[in-house]
């Protein structure tokens, strides 16, 4: 009930019958008796008027005094959940004539329960960490707090319309299907709350009728009679709503709503307090997932450097998947007109022996959407972050074939293409199965990058592919297409590469070169080798080359054509360590035979064949190695160098080589230089071009036809 | 409803050359098409070749072209357009990479003014495009740079790209701070109107309304363009009457299939941001010159010594 | 004022705790501080139910708006329920542009099946 201001000219005795529980009125501040009420007469005793009270109650003084003095209802504490209420009477503020005695309920009581049980609230949503545990506390705390017979919390998600319900307490079971997910919409009182931003209050019945006459009946149900819908807001976010339901009328007075809100709005502070550690555990989660991510692409990328076909790389990234990130993974490359899975995988083989005989049984059609044919083709990512059962129906061909698919558990799915400049090389499938986890549009990016880097991987695969041709013309252009004519010399210069079979790109470093000098009547030959092979190695080839050329065109002898080709190369630099073995020598030629002033640098030693005369009873001929020592060329700022004069008499023959030769491996080892010294030896006399020949088939056939290493080879034999 | 940071990002990248201007961007259009981004290129003939070149089969996703049809003079038209085509192409949570080269949305005659005409269409994109998950690049020819590139480039980029990583640009300014540096131009003159008329006080309002439905039918407009026409005028009026001085002047050029209206006054437009930014939900005010832009093809504000001018156009569908 | 009464009309019923106010004419500025008499009046008498009927008027424009924003406010702040009718024309072509039908309780919200 609401009190108005009592007006001064009701007399005394108009408001013992006015009043409920009125005890007695006194005037003036000596609170001297106007006016006394059968029941005053019980509670207080039988007084006579115009005693002061302060005399005949010593025990209200205080109370009556403070009443009378503050212009505030003061209360004394009575029996038994009751108080004595002393309000001011008076003709305005300030001027205060008399006061009221009456008996009320202790609303003391109540308001230090409420303060106490505020508390005890706070306490322990200061202690809940997740929005769940808040909307527990409360449906259960916050509402028996309040005394509310049922209450139902809700959470708003971000940028949503659509209320979740937390937690719901003195709802039958099955009712609280109905308010599960409540979708905001005016007209209802919970939206109109959270819309509205304003607490819904319906006191009773009668007005849930007046108000939501559609939605009365259920709002009534379960013998509900007044309810109170509240926003939980904080500044100006909302964050849901708690709605309290009342098996009685409630009258929702200023002081009760006050109440109300203040409970809502702890709760609200709560719940955005525990969204925000929400949201940073799922940073912080994020994160670290992100940084898992880092280091599996860093170890994919590393994957697709190794030395391994394309479809073993492929195959390693596909493990590597299902250890980390999914629970199958699947690779499909575009070969010509068709796409072909080239890999499946999961941890358990006995999953991937099953999928195997599943497609045996019922080969996959390639026309189905979704599928890795279609993203392989198309170049578009899907992503399915619930597989739904209606695709797997598509997918069936029959019942068995139905339970079949739905027993591989898919659960959820991205697949996306292998991009690279603008083509789509193919598909890469990851699945969630028994992990339970899903893929979100969100991984796009991740799995994307994923695929970029296979992608480049298989297309510089299929640029080798290309290049290697490329490379053996390339490597051809970079050797002498033929030796140049010396009077009185045969000479023979061979290269081979090694087995084409190889996937690397070989443009090797071998060289070998005859060239005229004719200033000064000779000619320079070198043997070369340079470690590595690719573009750099020829590159360097072709440096050693020219510098050569130019070198002996300045006039430089042999030793300081082969240091000033050492600073060239260490001029050149580059970030990797490149050196090179080479034998270089002037060639000069007289009637009686030929002279040649050989260089080592660091280069396997020659082998010079001598003519065997017809009366020697060896048999074979006389092989000689040229031990010159010296040092490894691009490594050091001043190389050892020695000269060293080899003649060669009429039929006698130098074979310069390099280690592809010696270090050719068959399946009886290494072919090794004794085995190259008999074979020479067994070539005695013969011309150079067979001499060459037949160092080379040896080669070959002593490596079963294969060669690893490429070969150079320069026979040099003075004319008989 | 708590808003998250701005997912609307506008960079600017320098180039010298197309070669080194698809170097730079291609990385960041493969990224988007990845993830299936719409990718939208408002570039030049040269720039688009080059990137079809670099992007091969890739490029058949990105679109060419404006996404909103360009307006030779209203930069604030142009920015309110792409604002509600965008935002209509994002709805369905999609993310958009808009590239926007200046060359190629049309621009204003006279070259001396076509740096100002790009301050108030970037300035006024800052404005329009907030809140929508749209990254826009503008394409900044560096070779061309001049006092007016700052203008139009610094001031109006919050972040720089270089290729591999964006950072905020210290000079950037509001759009508020632009727009009042660099108030929109006058529309151009189109010579004496077919009707002029003039208004006074709320009572007028009526009158105003029956003659722009007149007008409107006598352009053969649908009966649906008629009465966003009828609104239209009838909202910038009514504001030139309640903000303004209470009265002003109302020019028709009409001619079949097309209505221009133009509203003058003496009063000075206070907002530098007309109608630019969708109005919140929650306010109860500031709508009428936003729907007028909804409701119309070209909306043109711009205010000097004489007060403040409102150009209108629309169109026969 | 008879002129003006031309302009606008207001026509109210009550049914129990529902007091309806149908609004036809025109709601420019001009009217609109009549119109905003009558539903402050009406909101005076504190009714359950408060229903706005636009449906009818001839022209209405962002002035009717704020008529019926400030209404829902005040209906939020005072713990009564708002209603409008748009109908199915330029008013309510309106108010979907601004994005406010989906935020007030619309009672000819969907299409007339005919």
């Amino acid at each position: 009930m609401r009190y108005r201001v009592l007006r001064v000219n009701v007399g005394a005795d108009e408001l013992l019958d006015v009043v409920p529980g009125v005890l007695a009125v006194t005037s003036g501040d000596d609170h001297a008796l106007g006016a006394l009420s059968p029941l005053g007469r019980q509670v207080l005793g039988a007084i006579h008027l115009d005693t002061p009270l302060r005399e005949a109650l010593p025990e209200l003084a205080d109370a009556l005094d403070t009443a009378y003095r503050s212009g505030k209802a003061s209360r004394v504490p009575h029996e038994a959940g009751h108080v004595i209420r002393c309000t001011p009477l008076g003709v305005g503020p300030g001027r205060i004539s008399g006061l009221l005695l009456r008996v009320a309920p202790d609303d003391g009581d109540r308001s230090r329960a409420r303060t106490a049980g505020f508390q005890q609230l706070t306490e322990q949503l200061s202690r809940a960490a997740t929005p769940a545990e808040i909307g527990r506390l409360t449906t259960t705390t916050a509402a028996a707090l309040i005394g509310a017979d049922s209450c139902i919390a809700y959470r708003r998600p971000e940028g949503s319309d659509v209320m979740e319900a937390l937690h719901h307490h003195g709802w039958p079971g099955d009712t609280h299907r109905l308010f599960a997910r409540v979708p905001l919409q005016r007209g209802r009182p919970m939206s109109d709350a959270v819309l509205g931003r304003a607490p819904v209050w319906l006191e009773d019945a009668g007005q849930w009728h007046a108000r939501y006459p559609e939605m009365a009946p259920l709002g009534v149900s379960e013998g509900h009679q007044a309810t109170a819908c509240l926003p939980l807001l904080v500044e100006d976010r909302d964050l849901g709503a708690v709605v309290f339901s009342f098996y009685q009328p409630r009258s929702f007075d200023t002081s009760e709503r006050e109440f109300l809100m203040a409970a809502a709005a702890l709760c609200a502070q709560a719940l955005d307090r525990a969204r925000l550690y929400t949201a940073e555990l799922e940073a912080r989660g994020a994160a670290e997932r992100e940084r898992d991510r880092m280091a599996f692409l860093a170890q994919a990328s590393r994957l697709m450097e190794a030395p391994l076909s394309v479809e073993e790389r492929l195959r390693q990234l596909g493990d590597l998947v299902v250890k980390g990130i999914a629970d199958w993974s699947a690779v499909h490359l575009v070969r010509g007109t068709r796409v072909e899975r080239v890999t499946v995988a999961h941890l358990d083989p006995a999953k991937i022996a099953f999928i195997e005989e599943l497609e045996r049984r019922y080969p996959p059609d390639p026309e189905a959407p979704g599928g890795a044919i279609e993203v392989a083709r198309s170049g578009v990512p899907v992503v399915m972050e619930d597989v739904p059962d209606e695709l797997l129906v598509a997918s069936a061909r029959d019942e068995t074939h139905l339970e079949l698919i739905r027993a591989i558990g898919l659960r959820s799915a991205i697949v996306v293409p292998l991009l690279v400049r603008g083509r789509s090389l193919g598909a890469l499938t990851l699945v969630h199965a028994e992990s339970g986890e899903r893929f979100t549009e969100a991984d796009l990016t991740f799995v994307g990058q994923l695929a970029a880097t296979a992608a480049v991987a298989i297309d510089n695969a299929a640029l080798y592919e290309q290049q290697r041709t490329v490379a053996r013309t390339l490597q051809t252009a970079l050797l002498p297409s033929a030796l140049p004519d010396v009077p009185g010399v045969e000479c023979a210069g061979r290269y081979r590469p090694p087995d084409p079979e190889l996937t690397d790109v070989y443009v090797g470093g071998d060289l070998y070169d005859i060239h005229e000098d004719p200033e000064r009547g000779r000619w320079a030959l070198t043997v070369a080798d340079v470690c590595g092979k690719g573009p750099q190695a020829a590159a360097l080839t072709s440096l050693i080359r020219h510098t050569v050329q130019a070198e002996v065109r300045h006039g430089f002898g042999p030793a300081d054509v082969v240091r000033r080709v050492n600073a060239a190369m260490l001029r050149q630099g580059g970030s990797r360590a490149r050196f090179a073995t080479m034998v270089h020598g002037a060639l000069t030629v007289d009637p009686d035979g030929v002279t040649i002033t050989l260089v080592n640098g660091g280069h396997p030693p020659g082998i010079v064949l001598r003519h065997a005369p017809p009366e020697s009873d060896s048999g074979g001929a006389d092989v000689e190695w040229l031990d010159v020592p010296g040092t490894l060329v691009g490594v050091y700022p001043d190389p050892e160098l020695v000269e060293a004069d080899v003649r060669l008499a009429p039929g006698d023959a130098l074979l310069l080589y390099t280690d592809g030769v010696t270090e050719a491996r068959g399946p009886e080892g290494f072919f090794g230089p004794d085995r190259l010294a008999s074979l020479v030896a067994s070539f005695a006399d013969t011309s150079a071009d067979t001499v060459a020949d037949g160092v080379l088939d040896a080669i070959a056939g002593f490596q079963d036809g294969k060669l690893r290493d490429d070969v150079a080879l320069l026979v040099i034999r003075a004319a008989p | 409803m708590t808003t998250a940071s701005d997912p609307f990002r506008h960079l600017a990248v320098f180039f010298h050359d197309v070669d080194g201007l698809v170097a730079t961007l291609a990385p960041m259009l493969t990224e988007a098409l990845t993830r299936g981004d719409l990718v939208w290129a408002a570039i030049d003939d040269p720039a688009r070749g080059a990137f079809e070149r670099r992007l091969g089969s890739a490029a058949d996703d990105v679109v060419f072209g404006e996404p909103a049809q360009p307006y030779s003079y209203s930069g604030q038209t142009t920015a309110s357009r792409r604002a509600d085509r965008l935002r209509e192409l994002t709805a369905d949570g999609r993310a958009a990479l808009v590239l926007s080269d200046s060359s190629t949305v049309g621009g204003p005659g006279p070259r001396s003014s076509a740096p100002d005409f790009w301050s108030v269409v970037d300035a006024s994109c800052n404005l329009a495009l907030s809140g929508l998950p749209v990254t826009l690049v503008c394409l900044c020819d560096a070779t061309g740079a001049s006092e007016d590139t700052e203008r139009y480039l610094y001031w109006n980029h919050p972040e720089l790209f270089d290729g591999s990583h964006a950072s905020p640009n210290p000079r950037y300014r509001t759009p508020d701070q632009v727009l009042a540096s660099v108030p929109a131009p006058p529309a151009p003159p189109l010579g004496p109107p077919n009707h002029l008329a003039t208004f006074e006080g709320v009572t007028a309002l009526r009158g105003v309304r029956k003659a722009t439905r007149r007008h409107g039918e006598e352009a053969g407009l649908s009966d649906e363009q008629v009465d966003g026409l009828v609104l239209a005028i009838g909202e910038l009026v009514s504001n030139s009457i309640e903000h303004g001085p209470g009265r002003g002047t109302l020019a028709w050029w009409t001619r079949p299939g097309q209505v221009v209206a133009q509203i003058h006054d003496t009063g000075h437009m206070t907002t530098t941001t007309p109608g630019l930014r969708r109005p919140d939900v929650r306010s109860v005010r500031g709508r009428g010159v936003w729907l007028a832009r909804q409701l119309s093809d070209v909306l043109h504000f711009w205010t000097g010594v004489d007060g403040t001018h409102v150009r209108l156009e629309i169109s026969a569908a | 004022m008879s002129e003006d009464a031309a302009l606008l009309q207001v026509t109210r019923t009550s049914c129990g705790g529902r007091l309806e106010l149908v609004l036809s004419g025109e709601l420019d500025n001009d009217t609109l501080p009549r119109a905003q008499d009558e539903v402050s009046a009406a909101e005076a008498e504190a009714p359950a139910v408060l229903v706005l009927d636009l449906a009818a008027l001839e022209y209405v424009d962002s002035c009717g708006v704020r008529l019926v924003l400030l209404a829902q406010g005040a209906a939020d702040d005072e713990n009564r329920r708002l209603a409008v009718r748009l109908g199915h024309g330029q008013t309510r072509r309106m108010f979907d542009m601004l994005g406010i039908t989906d935020r007030l309780e619309v009672l000819d919200r969907e299409e007339p099946s005919s």
